[in-house]
């Protein structure tokens, strides 16, 4: 009974800062904003695999418990936006996974891992007027995430191939 | 014993009959504009080049609805009391989209056959997806890969290119 209620406590607990920074924006008409709950991963287990492949992206998904993206193009003060994300969620549990830096955008990822499991993994995008934040949560296979961000099709989330390729490297 | 049956029977009936009955409901009495009904073999016909990840993506589909709903027919007040009748029902929000010009909502009911209901409000448009079955989400990159907008008939627009061809 501890147990189960130290599980779900730290199950909450895991999610507060990115939780608290989807909150912060959630009002903000500039920001589109995007929920997947734990009962879209589960149904998709319904869903019976035609080969192999199919069979390893259904595996991965039915393991995710949500996801959620707020993403603007029109922000004023991007670079500002980006940095107080970072300082927001660095500190908190989470560990720097990558960072990509170029001309246009800034982009980095960070992780959660508990008992060796990876329980989300966060991606932060700061460009000149861009501004994103994905969360995904749950048991994430690292080299699953690029099969899975082409599954969703949801709009920044074709960075994570980005992971797949450095993995390879 | 018999009638204990009987009375079971009619239950599970009646509750069946109400979970199904939601939209239709809603739509009830309520002028709506362009209304498709999608079964397997109409969702297999719209593609005419034969994509096979199309097919693959479709196949759990058994049966959807698409209604484009009236502007002004519908306040947001009545979208809002429709959602909560569906949650009455036993659906569950499973996807929220919300955008400065567009809001999504799709709702599911869990049962042998999953329901979805989307709705989308893009200013004064509305449209309604009410789905019986499931789309195989690991055949989207593959479909994505080979899309080709031409491969397809565009069901949603038949009537203004009919108009136009007049």
């Amino acid at each position: 009974m501890i147990i189960a209620v130290g599980m779900a406590y730290s199950a909450s607990a895991q999610n507060d800062v990115v939780t608290k920074l989807f909150n912060d924006y959630y009002n903000n008409p500039d920001f589109t904003k995007v929920s997947v709950s734990s009962k879209m991963f589960e149904l998709f287990t319904n869903i019976e695999p035609g080969d192999e492949n199919e069979k390893e992206v259904l595996e991965a998904i039915s393991k995710l418990k949500g996801l959620k993206v707020i993403a603007t193009d029109s922000a004023k003060n991007a670079g500002k936006l980006y940095a107080d994300a970072i300082k927001k969620i660095s500190g908190n549990g989470y560990e720097e996974l990558m960072e990509v830096k170029d001309a246009q955008e800034n982009m980095k990822f960070m992780i959660k891992e508990g008992n060796g499991i990876i329980n989300e993994l966060v991606m932060v995008v700061g460009g000149n007027k861009s501004f994103y934040v994905m969360s995904l949560y749950g048991e994430i296979d690292l080299k699953k995430i690029s099969k899975l961000s082409k599954s969703m099709n949801i709009k920044g989330m074709e960075r994570l191939g980005q992971l797949d390729k450095r993995e390879q490297e | 014993m018999k009638y204990r049956l009987y009375l079971f029977l009619f239950i599970v009936f009646a509750t069946s009959c109400k979970q199904q009955s939601v939209v239709t409901d809603f739509l009830e009495d309520r002028q709506t504009g362009l209304q498709l009904y999608f079964y397997p073999s109409t969702l297999r016909m719209v593609n005419i080049e034969k994509n096979p990840d199309y097919d693959a993506m479709i196949k759990g589909v058994e049966q959807a609805r698409f209604v484009r709903l009236d502007s002004g027919q519908f306040t947001g007040i009545e979208i809002a009391g429709l959602l909560t009748d569906l949650r009455q029902a036993g659906y569950e929000e499973v996807l929220s989209y919300r955008a400065k010009d567009q809001d999504i909502t799709i709702m599911a009911l869990e049962q042998s056959v999953p329901t979805f209901v989307a709705l989308s409000q893009a200013g004064h448009e509305c449209m309604l997806l009410e789905m019986q079955g499931m789309i195989n989400v690991a055949t989207i990159p593959g479909f994505l890969q080979t899309f080709n907008g031409n491969g397809f008939i565009d069901v949603l627009n038949l009537n203004d290119k009919n108009k136009k061809e007049k």
